[in-house]
């Protein structure tokens, strides 16, 4: 009656039990449910329940109530009900189904940015994922190719220069070929080291041995000693945990050199245990000043953080002004751990 | 006479190290192959005294090659020749039974001195690689047995102990719930315990608290 003095066009269909409320949602849609609070064997609430919990996208949803406590109607708008109405206040029925509906579709909408948003950002994860990979694999084979053609070839004419520089009669051809060996060893040296930059052969004997490699090139540039626990036995990894691990040690050696070239010790503690890798970096410099960590870009921190994402993992960057820095990589090696990971507060 | 074999996937690289080897008279190579494959066959007939062994050729597993030989020829000495640094390969292979390690990009005149050194049983080490197996000796292997507690481990085994939640310890710390929860149960996998009062109960008892 109200509705139709309103004068605004409207169907009404009518149901009596959760069944049919159910039933009803299903099969068509609605733009508004209204129910009164107390229902033949089962309150508004409980319906408003059983749809939420049903998994439909539900249309606004009005209790209409001859007496409804201050309390309950609390209690049902902090459920998610759209709004309440008393029986005595039927008039603003029209006015109270507009805003409803109104809010509604502003909450779907949103609802569906937010959806577009996980998407966009799954994507670009994946793709964060997939360029990681590329660029690794990529360097890989670039540096394969450096070892078996140019290598290859350089070794080959120095080889031959150095013959000619033996057997050589006359001292001038002598003293170019010695010139020409000079400069092939030094084109191999570069080539070695851009070999190194781009995969560390020492990677194939396992993290232990590449951190420890990369440990003792920090020793020997800074003269700072590394302390390295980690067990004795090989830890077996996947490829890309491999070298998230790696690449995590390698950055963060280099941000001790730039930003805390005052630290006297650095620890590195690499462990599987428990089905989760954990690498810690510590520093024990002047600490990263609070404002810095809300700027990673400005510590390569960024890249890692992706990084560790891609392979499963996370990483902490734990720093107080002068206790020093440790940057930790932890990366689930199961399924298992992979969810117990993410429970958080165990009991 | 000094019987050689060479092992290089490129040939222009075995040739030139066939030239600089002609040059001593005591030295003769007996065969020089491209595979792994083929290195398998050619040690079947022909003798070999010492083997140059490149050990980054494709297939891989160089260092698997070594270790075979090292148990199906035992007379055989191993040159590893590479094109990778001493510092990234060197006390590997020496580990895994090579009497020496020349980098390619060195001079080729320490080919002979390599040569001859190993084939009279003696391991060949350049300056830079004896330098480096000083250094590992004298360093102890870093290690941590898994019996006893890291730093952090300990850390978060004290803070449980005397009452703190796994947010308030993550936020003591500086570090994610996540990780703390990690740590807790390496504690308990190491400390044979299940649950927090018994943590609790085990850190009273070592006077940790």
């Amino acid at each position: 009656m109200t509705l139709q003095r309103a004068g605004r066009p409207f169907e009404l269909k009518r149901v009596e039990t959760l069944e049919a409320l159910l039933q009803a949602l299903d099969e068509h849609s609605f733009d508004v449910l209204i129910a009164d609070y107390n229902l033949a064997g089962f309150t508004a609430l409980d319906a408003w329940n059983a749809i939420g919990t049903s998994q439909r996208d539900t249309p606004p949803f009005v209790v209409l109530s001859g007496a409804i406590g201050e309390a309950a109607a609390v209690n049902a708008i902090r459920r998610g009900i759209s709004d309440y109405l008393l029986k005595d206040d039927i008039a603003k029925l029209p006015h109270v189904i507009a805003r409803a509906i109104d809010f509604r579709s502003a909450q779907r909408a949103r609802e569906q940015a937010d959806r577009e948003l996980a998407v966009s950002e799954r994507r670009l994860a994946e793709l964060t994922e997939h360029l990681q990979q590329s660029i690794e694999q990529e360097r890989a084979a670039i540096s394969r190719e450096i070892h078996d053609d140019i290598g290859g070839s350089l070794a080959a004419v120095k080889f031959d220069l150095a013959w000619i520089v033996r057997h050589a009669e006359n001292e001038e051809m002598q003293r170019h070929a010695q010139a020409g060996v000079d400069m092939l060893r030094h084109a191999m040296d570069a080539s070695q080291r851009i070999m190194m930059n781009l995969r560390p052969p020492v990677l194939e004997q396992g993290i232990g041995a590449a951190i420890q490699w990369l440990a003792d090139n920090f020793t020997r540039r800074t003269a700072t000693p590394v302390r390295i626990l980690a067990p004795a036995e090989r830890i077996a990894l996947p490829p890309t945990v491999e070298l998230a691990a790696y690449r995590t040690a390698q950055e963060a050696l280099t941000n001790i050199i730039k930003h805390a070239p005052e630290s006297t010790e650095v620890r590195i503690e690499l462990t599987d245990g428990e089905g989760v890798l954990t690498l810690e970096i510590a520093d024990n410099g002047a600490g990263l000043p609070a404002q810095m960590l809300d700027k990673p870009r400005a510590f390569g921190l960024r890249g890692l953080q992706e990084r560790a994402r891609t392979v499963g993992g996370w990483m902490d960057v734990s720093a107080r002004p002068g206790g020093g820095t440790s940057i930790i990589l932890s990366v689930p090696l199961d399924p298992a751990s992979a969810a117990a990971a993410t429970e958080g507060e165990a009991p | 006479m000094i019987r050689v074999m060479l092992c290089d996937d490129h040939a222009l690289v075995r040739r030139g190290i066939r030239d600089t080897l002609a040059d001593a008279v005591d030295v003769t190579v007996t065969a020089d192959v491209g595979s792994y494959a083929e290195l398998r066959e050619a040690l079947r007939t022909q003798p070999c005294d010492v083997l140059l062994l490149d050990l980054s050729m494709p297939g891989r597993g160089g260092l698997e090659v070594l270790a075979t030989l090292k148990e199906t020829d035992v007379t055989i000495r191993v040159l590893v020749v590479s094109m990778y640094p001493e510092d990234q390969y060197a006390i590997r292979c020496l580990r895994a039974g090579a009497f020496g390690y020349i980098n390619k990009a060195g001079d080729p005149a320490e080919l002979v001195a390599a040569v001859r050194t190993v084939a009279s049983g003696r391991k060949y080490l350049t300056p830079e690689v004896a330098q480096m197996l000083a250094e590992s000796v004298a360093k102890p292997v870093a290690e941590s047995p898994h019996s006893t507690l890291s730093e952090r481990e300990l850390q978060t085994l004290l803070k449980i102990a005397s009452g703190r939640r796994l947010s308030d310890i993550a936020e003591e710390l500086m570090l994610s719930p996540k990780t703390v929860s990690v740590y807790r149960s390496r504690v308990m996998e190491k400390l044979g315990l299940s649950n927090n009062a018994e943590l609790t109960v085990y850190a009273i008892r070592n006077g940790l608290v």
